[in-house]
Parts: structure tokens; sequence; C-alpha cells
């Protein structure tokens, strides 16, 4: 069959058509080998643009598909689907990003941008000629979960897919439900006692015949992919082995343990927000002049991060304080009052009501802790307002600390090939649109291993996790992408480069036949597993694994068409 | 799902991917939300719609979502598992299944209007795609009800388009839509008394727009063209009608049937056609070449116009019918004067002014004197004392039983009046007319005072 190639120039308003001269690209397309249209589009990504490719396919017969617009990252499996469509095997498609690699960078430089975008232009036909269609791939999905961490999260999660008829495992680390709350004595911004809520919540957990709760268990090894991950686990000691078709991390986090900061384990009392809720004696009437700083080991310049709502905790305790004791003389020592979420600000307001004190303090003026004998008696704080220190008696010192990660977070990603972040939490798969997802396929991440979270966003994450890790168990199979990595087993010299850069976990030696040992080992990609990343193919030293839709012939095309005047060797 | 933002777009694809059926229903011409609006989100500062985009057009091919824009659920009942939601489509008023989103229709939309999308910050037509990027990508007309000036108007017709196009110089699409309700644009834009121009709230402002000036500006183009305008008119039909009188209505009728395709015969009993128009309004407020370039268009339609006959005497309706047509309009006016039932009505030189104008206008000779009393404060009654002065008469006057402003003529004929010198003498009644010799010579009056509205 005779290649057709039919281009579609998107404006991106004027982030593409501002810049680049868009008619003359598309003219020039027209005049490319095999080119049997071209158009110009306001937004291909439009409903006007994608129908418009539909209808040139059938009008044109067109058998090939090249849009030049923006990032593929976003768009791709917009306009993939769009061709699949309209009849199209959607791996006869190309993508050439004329917004991210020309019109932005190029800006004011009109002439030289249209130039530029007719290489790529030409470069992208190039390439799409030698694509070959491919055809998804499929896998059956086990209709369990593993979560882990038997904290809010995790117990929401679990909860959420036991009631959808999932049978769920739950890890939990230590031998008691609750994660980092078991500490936490009344709840922002209702101040009701974290029992009333949490008990009832384990109980139902515990109670649940689709939920198997693990306690002392921990991970200790993860294979397989989405459907079907065979996992390792320590229960009490024992190992035990698991199979999930997916897996919610919800791993929670730590309070950070000032160490060296303001003579945190020098002078009694100074403790974190935590260590003073888990005062066993009626914390709230023990003190009479309390003094909290904010910020102790947040918002640094080593952890530049803002840990969301231990501003809300400081005024919490403060609050209960006051209410406690009327007369009671509390102050918070703020950098700034984070005060954001439903009713918070209400909250911080009321504070003030009740008479907690707030004093501003200077990141480069601390408040310094003054006591005798081992014993805090008050707190000096440079008062910016008033221009001048001041002296605030106090019986306790309260540190209120951000959330920090879990020190094994490390472990973790490396066994599961997840990323962390910069903080040390677990990276979602993007920002904005897959906030509860990672990269791997099957895998999701809710709550305090993201990031720092109050109740309402643990448990919104837990049950979004568990939304999202049901739509593959709820069809039973999923379908990933054919462009692939695959290894040629004649050329692989089975050193093994491969299996250790693939930071998916997707290659592993082909099983030989086991009786003769002279047989040379092979890689094997595991197509489920398999993100088409492409190191592999980049870092094999023997040509031997190729990456679908990324051949050589086809990037070496590419490459032969990058100048002008080369000819489009079919 | 109710709402069609980034949240209610992702709830919907994963419901649908689990394999439930999503009704999303959002109160916009297009999914999207106030994401759609914006332009980067923080904190990576990507485009909001690159984005949004994808998500969007997944949303709405969804086989198992179906999309519900331009919507609002108006009622709810039922019970969790079971819940009936009534949903309130907004009529866009362009044919859904077929509208492709081409974006012609922009070009010929004459209304531009702030664009909400923008914030007010751009504008838009009110034929319109709220974004580029929309889903569906229908377009949607904003209707914002009837124009008070098309409500207004007998005719009904679309005034605020015509003014639109006229004011954009698209003057032969303004006689277009002008002649879809009114076949005589010409003449109205001479005499209409332009209740349009009345409850224009331009007026609230300062003063209406001159709507009828246009609509004869308009149409003087048409007529002084070097082709004119005829409207497209469907196959021809076999059926004839027969239309009695050809004056605004018997014209009207048979503009309207031959644009369907019926062959049309308008049968006159004056000698000239035009009904009122030339029969009772004066030639100086009406030139007679006016009204025969108007009715000429209509005969260019395949019209044929039959005059001096006199339906009911040369030709019966049973000999109408047997000629072979189908259907018969009367359209006959209404030439009878009221009388006022006063002594002395019946005195020589007592003309009703109806009977007065149409002997003027037909050339008859109209014996008059110096002197002449009107009685009444319409546009019959300016008419009558204008055509007098122009008839040579030195002293023609007004007697009006209201005051000036109970008056019903137009003001302008009123203002027009005073300018030529005639007097108005308003609370002024006759209560009988005296003559001598059986001729006029003398009317009593009565000073009237205002009583409350009628």
């Amino acid at each position: 069959m005779s290649l057709r190639i039919g281009v579609f120039i998107c404006h991106c308003g004027t982030n593409i058509g501002g810049t680049v001269h868009v008619p003359d690209v598309v003219e020039y397309a027209g005049s490319l080998p095999h080119v049997a249209h071209a158009e110009g589009n306001l937004y291909t990504c439009s409903e006007d643009g994608l129908s418009s490719i539909r209808e040139q396919i059938a009008a044109h017969d067109l058998n090939r598909v090249v849009v030049a617009s923006c990032t593929p990252r976003t768009h791709e499996p917009l306009f993939k689907k769009n061709c699949e469509m309209a009849g199209l095997n959607k791996y006869l498609f190309e993508f050439v990003n004329l917004r991210e690699h020309c019109s932005w960078v190029h800006m004011g430089q009109q002439d030289k941008a249209t130039e530029k975008a007719k290489d790529l232009v030409r470069m992208g036909v190039a390439k799409v000629a030698l694509l070959t269609p491919e055809s998804d791939l499929s896998t059956d999905v086990l209709p369990t979960a593993l979560v882990v961490g038997g904290g809010i999260t995790g117990l929401s999660a679990a909860l959420s897919l036991g009631n959808q008829g999932y049978r769920v495992d739950l890890l939990e680390k230590t031998d008691q439900l609750g994660g980092i709350l078991k500490g936490v004595n009344r709840v922002f911004p209702s101040n009701i006692p974290t029992s009333e809520f949490m008990g009832p919540l384990i109980d139902k957990v515990l109670a649940h015949d689709k939920i198997h709760v693990h306690f002392k268990a921990e991970l200790t090894g993860v294979n397989g992919f989405i459907g079907n991950f065979s996992i390792s686990i320590t229960e009490g000691g024992k190992t035990a082995e698991l199979n999930a078709g997916t897996i919610i991390i919800a791993v929670g986090a730590r309070e950070l343990a000032p160490k060296g900061l303001f003579q945190y384990g020098e002078l009694d009392p100074v403790m974190t927000q935590l260590e003073f809720e888990k005062m066993t004696e009626g914390p709230y009437d023990r003190f009479k002049d309390v003094v909290m700083i904010n910020c102790v080991g947040a918002r640094t310049d080593s952890s530049p991060y803002c840990s969301r709502f231990c501003c809300i905790t400081a005024i919490k305790n403060a609050t209960l304080i006051k209410e406690a004791v009327p007369d009671a003389n509390v102050t918070i020592l703020q950098r700034d009052i984070m005060a954001v979420g439903k009713v918070f600000e209400i909250y911080y307001q009321k504070a003030m009501q009740v008479g907690v004190r707030f004093v501003r303090y200077n990141r480069n003026r601390p408040p310094e802790i003054i006591g005798t004998d081992g014993r805090v008696t008050g707190v000096k704080v440079y008062h910016e307002l008033m221009g001048r220190e001041i002296e605030l008696p106090a019986e306790a010192v309260i540190l209120t600390t951000p959330l920090v990660h879990p020190e094994d977070n490390q472990v973790l990603s490396r066994m599961m090939k997840i990323p962390l972040g910069n903080e040390g939490f677990f990276m979602e798969a993007h920002q904005k649109l897959r906030p509860v997802e990672f990269p791997a396929d099957g895998i999701f991440i809710a709550g305090c291993a993201r990031f720092p979270a109050d109740i309402t966003d643990c448990v919104s994450q837990g049950y979004a996790a568990a939304a999202k890790a049901a739509v593959p168990m709820a069809r039973r199979h999923v379908v990933t992408d054919a462009l692939i990595s695959e290894v040629d087993p004649l050329k692989c010299s089975g050193c093994g480069r491969c299996i250790d850069i693939c930071p998916f976990g997707a290659i592993d030696w082909a099983a030989g036949d086991g009786s003769q040992d002279s047989k040379p080992r092979v890689a094997r990609v595991n197509s489920t597993e398999c993100k088409g990343c492409g190191l592999c193919a980049a870092s094999c030293l023997s040509g031997a694994v190729g990456l679908k839709g990324f051949t050589d012939a086809e990037i070496l095309a590419m490459v032969d068409q990058s100048e002008e005047g080369h000819q489009l060797a079919l | 799902m109710i709402g069609g933002g980034i949240a209610g777009i992702q709830s919907a694809i994963d419901l649908a991917n689990m394999g439930v059926k999503v009704y999303l229903v959002e109160s916009k011409p297009s999914i999207g939300g106030r994401m759609a609006q914006l332009d980067k989100t923080f904190p990576t500062n990507d485009c909001a719609m690159c984005i949004l985009a994808p998500k969007m057009i997944e949303c709405a091919n969804h086989e198992n979502v179906e999309l519900m824009t331009y919507a609002e659920v108006v009622s709810l009942s039922g019970e969790k598992g079971n819940f009936t939601a009534t949903v309130a489509k907004k009529s866009r008023f362009i044919d859904e299944e077929r509208c492709v989103g081409c974006g012609d229709c922009i070009e010929g939309c004459p209304v531009t209007i702030p664009d909400a999308f923008n914030a007010g910050l751009g504008n838009k037509k009110a034929i319109y795609k709220y974004f580029p990027q929309s889903v569906p990508s229908t377009f949607t007309i904003e209707h914002r009800g009837t124009a008070p000036c098309k409500t207004a108007c007998p005719a009904h017709i679309s005034v605020q388009g015509y003014v639109a196009l006229a004011a954009q110089e698209r003057f032969e699409e303004a006689l277009r839509l002008i002649k879809e309700e009114n076949p005589l644009p010409a003449i109205c834009g001479r005499v209409c008394h332009h209740p349009c121009e009345s409850i224009c709230t331009r007026g609230e402002v300062d003063a209406p727009v001159a709507i009828d000036f246009i609509k004869r500006f308009v149409a003087d183009l048409d007529l002084k063209a070097d082709t004119r305008y005829v409207p497209e008119m469907k196959d021809q039909k076999e059926e004839k009608a027969a239309i009695v009188g050809s004056g605004p209505a018997g014209l009207s009728c048979a503009y309207y049937l031959a644009r369907e395709g019926y062959p049309v015969t308008i049968y006159e009993k004056a000698p000239v056609t035009g009904g009122m128009l030339s029969l009772g309004i004066p030639e100086y407020r009406l030139p007679r070449d006016i009204i025969q370039t108007e009715i000429q268009c209509i005969q260019e339609m395949g019209v044929a116009i039959r005059t001096g006959v006199d339906v009911g005497k040369d030709v019966t309706i049973d000999q109408l019918r047997k000629e072979g047509y189908k259907s018969i309009f009367l359209g006959i006016g209404a030439h009878e004067c009221k009388r006022l039932g006063i002594e002395g009505e019946d005195l020589e030189g007592v003309y009703p002014g109806v009977d007065f104008l149409r002997d003027v206008n037909l050339g008859k000779t109209v014996h008059i004197g110096q002197r002449i009393a009107v009685v009444g404060g319409g546009n019959v009654a300016m008419d009558a004392v204008r055509t007098l002065l122009r008839l040579g008469c030195e002293d023609p006057f007004i007697l009006y039983r209201r005051s000036f402003d109970e008056m019903p003529a137009n003001e302008e004929e009123i203002e027009e009046c005073r300018e030529e010198g005639i007097q108005i003498h308003p609370l002024t009644n006759p209560i009988r007319i005296l003559g001598e010799n059986g001729k006029v010579s003398a009317m009593e009056c009565i000073r009237m005072e205002l009583g409350e509205p009628d």
C-alpha cells in the first residue's frame, strides 16, 4: 500500500502561530514526499481539529498522521485515540513538538523559527513513513489490593476498597492501627477526641471480611506488575507471600524531632506538639505559662517546605490550654500563620478571641529559651512591631515541628521503583493530573506518604487512591502501550546493563532450559512492566535492545532529514 | 455528575472507566469549568488548556459518558441506589445534530456583545463557541429574549437584527431580513407610526434608535439598485389563489403566497393599486412612485394585479372559484368613516376624512372653501388638514376634543402641522353643524375638560 501521510499543524492560538508562520509550514509540508494532505488548525486538540483529522483520514485515505503541535506528554494519547476512532492504527501516528521545541524557545525570531518548524515537520514525516502498526497489550488484573500503612489514609483506602468488594491486604508496621493519630488527643477544628472516630474506623476495618490486616508487617519484596504483583512480607518475624492486582502506598510521615534546636532535650520541659499531647496526665491544665514556637525546623534553607497544618495544631493546643485554664498565658511565636482550609481562618480567630497571643518572630532573630538548673523559665523574643526584645515567662516551651518522611522511604523506593521527591516524600506521577498515582501502573499513593496532609486530605486521598485502584480491578484487565522495548536474543551478550538500568524493573533473564549451562543467558523484557522509556535501548552495547516506535532506522531517518536537501530514504 | 469542571470531568472518566454509565450535566455550553478560563496553572505554570483539553475530549468521547451541556438539574427524586434527575436543557437555538462547529456563522452574526468567558475583557458575537476548544464544539446563540422593538412591531420584524446589520453597512442583508416579515419596507419606512421607537430602550439613555428611517434608507437603496432584491421562491405550485384588494393586506398575502410558489391574482376595485396607501395617504407623505416600485417587486414575483374589478359586482366569488381559484383572500380594507352623530352632518361641505382624502388622491375635483375645520387628532386628520393647505385653502385648522398630549397622530405630524401654520384647537368638540341653504356655514363647539383616562 502506498504511503499517504496527513500533516496537521497547530497554531496553538498564538503559542505557535505567534512565532511560527504556520501557513508557510503547511505549504511546505504539503510538498514533502508522500504527504497527501496538510492543513493548519487553530487548536488541533479541540474537537474541531480532531474531527478534521478524522475527516481527512477518510477523505484522503490517509495511512499515516503527523500532528505538529505541543507536547506528547499531555496530548499524544488524545491524537492516537483520535486516529483509532477514524479507523487508523494508532501507532501510525507521529508527534512533532513545535511549541516547546520551537516557538517557545525562538520567540521574536519568526523567520528562523518557521524554518526550524519545517525541519522538524520534515523529520516527523520521515519517521512516520517508517512506523509499523502495533497492537495494544492486555493483561488480566487480580481483584485484590495491597495497602501499605495502617494510618487514617490506609484505613480509609482499605475500607473503601473492601466495601467495593475487593480483597485487601493491609500491612501495618506496628501492632496497632491508627498511625500518627494514635498520639493525638483531639483533632482540629472540631476539637473532638481522636478516639471518637478512630475507634469505630479501626473496628470496622478489623471486622471487615474483605480486609486482612497484617500487624508487625513489612514489605520485603515486590515483583510483577499491575494486575498481578507478587509480594513478599514479614509478619511478626515470619515471611509470607501475597498477590495483589494493585498497591496503595500510605506509609505516612513522622513528626520531626528537633534535635539541637531551641535546647530541645537540654532544658525541661521543651517538647514537640505531639509529645505535649502524649503527656498522660491531663496536659491541658498542666501549665499556666506556655510559649509555643512555630516553624521549628521548617521553612529553612535545607528544608524549605511548609508542612501545612502545624500552625493549626499549635492553635488547637493553645486554645485547649486556654479553655482548660482561662487565665493561662499562652503565646505562639510564629513566622506566618498558615490557616488555609475550610474554617481554619475562623479557628485561628477564635484562638485570638479566647486570649491566645500571637507574636511574630524574624527567622534571622529567632527566639531564645532561658532557663535555670535545667528548667525552662522563659523565652526571649525580638518583637518586630515593638522593635525591641521582650521576655515571656514560661513553664513549658512547645516546639511546633513539621512532618518529615519516614526513614525507610528510600528502601521502599528502591524496592518498588517508585520515585521520591526532594523532600523525601514519595512523588506522584503528575502534580495536578495524576496526584494519587505513580508512574508505574497499578501503584498508587495517598496521604502523608505524598506530602504532609491533615485528616481531611488523608481521607480524601485514601478514597481517591482506592477509586483509582478500583478502575483496573473493576475491568479485570488493563491495556498497555505497545511501544515497549524488545531484546533480540541473537544479539544479546548477556551483560545485564539493561537489567540494572531499567527504572521499572521490567527486564530480567530469560529462563534457559536449565539443562545446558553453556547456553548463553539473554535479557528479556516484561511487556507489562516496560514503560517504553528507552534507557535499555540506549545503553545496550550490542545493539540488541530496540524500542518500538523509536527503532534505529526511524531515529536515523530523522537525523538524516534534519538538514534540508537529504533525500527521503524509503 | 453535576458540574463539568475538572473535578466533574475526572470523576466522570474514572467512573466510566469502571464501567459505570455517567451523565455529566454542565450549565455552560462547554465542559471545562473555571480551569478553562485560566492561562497557566501553578506551581508548574503549565498551560491550563493543555492539561484540560485532553481530559475534556477523553470524557466526551468515552462510551460510558453522556454529556449534557447547557443544561441544569432541576429536580432530584428517589434515594441511594435509584435516583431520578430531571434535567432542563437550555436551547442553543442551533441544531446540535447538524452543527459541525465550522464557525462560518460568526462572520454572519452582526451582534457583538461582551464575552463572559473572557471576563468581559473581549467581545464575542451573539452566536458563539464558548471557547475555541469547547467540548462539544457546538455553537450557541445567546438569546436574551425578544427585543422590545420586535415585540412592539406589528409586523414582528427582527428590528434588532436589521439595525445591527445596517450598522455594519450590510444593507442588502438588512433588507432581506426586513423582507422576511414585511414586503413593503420603503412604504413603512415613510408612514409607519413606529411603535418600535417608542419602546426602544435606547430612549431611556438619550433618544431611541431611528429605526424607521434606517428601514427607509435600507429599502431606498434597494429601490435605486440596478438589480433589486427579489425573494427566493419555492417551486411553482398548481393551486391558484385570488386576493381581493391590493392594499397592504392583499399585497402581503400575495407576497407570501408567491414565495411559497402559488400563482396569485389580485383584484382591485379602484383604478390604482395600493389600497389605503394610495387612496388614504397623501402623496406629499408617501410619493406614488415609491408605492409603485414596491408593488412592482411583488409583481416581479409573478403576482398579477387586475385593477378596476369590483369583486361582487364585476365578478363573483363563485365565478372566481369556477376559474380555478382554490383560495380567496379578502383584504378589502375599511374605507367607510364612522359618523360623528351630530346635527348637520349631512350638509353639503361635510366630508368624512377618508372620503375626502380618497377623492383628492384619485384626482377628483373637491370643492372647498377657505376656512375649513378638521375634526380629530389622528393621522387622518393631519393628512386631511395638510392636504387642504396644499389644495390652496388659506385657513384650515384642527379641532380636537382632548389635549395635545392625547393626540394619537405621530408627533412629527403634529409638529409639521404647526410649522405649516395650522392652528390646532385642543379641548374643543363640535356639538352641531350649522348650515345655510343646505351648505355648511358654521359649527357650534363646546370647551372640553380632561376627565379620567378611559
